[in-house]
């Protein structure tokens, strides 16, 4: 291993500081745990011949991708796995499965969601980046994020009012 | 008794939230770790080491140099090309001084640079003192084998004659005065003897 590339002890503890967060970015676009697996592995073994000067900001880096070769992998595998439990906030059973049964709605929304606007608002969700880190991760102006979310969120309350029977 | 959330923006945070946080098997860290070693080892495997290296560049770089070594050698050994065929410059009448002096009519600029033209009508006859491979081969088995090389020319098939136009003539044709006797015009001599009876 030359100077340039990072030590086998920076990129171990790399890899232990940021692997849930690369997991959780390939869960959000791929929505399989499995392949979200394969992705971490990937994303880190890009570091291998990493330089030093690309980690100033080793997070976003790893963001990056994490979400450029969960994409390319989603290209390949366009079945989409929902998850089956959801976590309860509530203790009576009734609302229970009304809860359930909103978020389940929800969830399937958001996966039909078009591709740009969903890992808009997945990235978002993810609650670990800012604007600007996902601006760099998609790519695209912060504005454009901020645009995209907003219309992500319009389109999934009208599906809403419209299952509700409210009209906007 | 918790009601159950009807607001929009609640609902959506709380799905998104599940959305995205999905947790890793355990041992995740373990297993990337595992991943990333066995893959660090073999690509060093892979790389060969320096000294190896050096040997490849050597090994090109003396490739390139016997290349072109024997390139240079090779077309030292074919000699020039041969030069064009120009035998009418060397009958040409010798071109009179004054028309060399006289300057050619002035140009616009850009005609004047279109127009220019290398050096081609310095072409003069140039004497040929070299031998080409062909007649060296000839000189290099003439020395070597004078008898056979004798027995070759006296053998050597007449130089070829022309063919004879042995096609069929057409035979002349000839004209005879067409005998032409004169026409004789006679009076005819009608004279009815008998009527005709009915």
């Amino acid at each position: 291993m030359t100077n340039d590339t990072l030590s086998h002890a920076a990129l171990v503890q790399m890899i232990e500081r940021h692997s849930r967060f690369v997991y959780r970015i390939a869960y959000s676009v791929l929505r399989n745990p499995a392949d979200a697996e394969d992705v971490t592995q990937e994303t880190f073994l890009q570091l291998l011949n990493t330089e030093t000067g690309e980690l100033r900001e080793e997070r976003s880096y790893l963001a990056r991708i994490a979400w450029r070769l969960a994409v390319r992998r989603k290209r390949r595998l366009p079945s989409i796995e929902l998850p089956a439990d959801t976590e309860t906030t509530t203790d009576s059973p009734e609302a229970h499965a009304i809860e359930n049964q909103a978020e389940a709605w929800f969830l399937s929304q958001i996966d039909r969601l078009p591709e740009a606007l969903r890992q808009a608002l997945a990235l978002t969700a993810l609650g670990e980046l800012s604007s600007p880190e996902i601006a760099i991760i998609l790519g695209i102006p912060e504005g454009t994020v901020r645009r995209r979310i907003h219309t992500a969120r319009q389109l999934l309350r009208k599906q809403w009012e419209k299952r509700k029977g409210v009209r906007p | 008794m918790n009601q159950p959330p009807e607001d929009f923006d609640e609902l959506l945070d709380q799905a998104l939230s599940r959305y995205v946080s999905h947790e890793p098997r355990p041992g995740l860290e373990q297993r990337v770790l595992a991943h990333f070693h066995a893959q660090a080892s073999s690509e060093a495997t892979l790389v060969s080491p320096p000294k190896l290296q050096w040997l490849w560049k050597t090994a090109a770089f003396a490739m390139l140099a016997i290349t072109l070594l024997l390139v240079v050698v090779v077309l030292s050994l074919k000699g020039p090309a041969p030069l064009p065929h120009v035998p009418q410059f060397a009958n040409h009448e010798p071109v009179h001084q004054p028309l060399l002096d006289r300057k050619p009519p002035a140009l616009a600029p850009s005609l004047a640079r279109r127009h220019r033209r290398p050096a081609a009508s310095t072409i003069t006859s140039v004497p040929r003192d070299e031998v080409t491979p062909q007649e060296r081969l000839l000189v290099d088995f003439v020395s070597r084998h004078p008898a056979h090389a004798l027995a070759l020319a006296k053998s050597a098939p007449t130089p070829a004659q022309p063919f004879e136009d042995k096609s069929p003539q057409p035979e002349s044709i000839q004209l005879h005065a067409l005998a032409i006797r004169p026409i004789e015009i006679r009076p005819i001599d009608i004279t009815v003897k008998e009527p005709p009876s009915f």
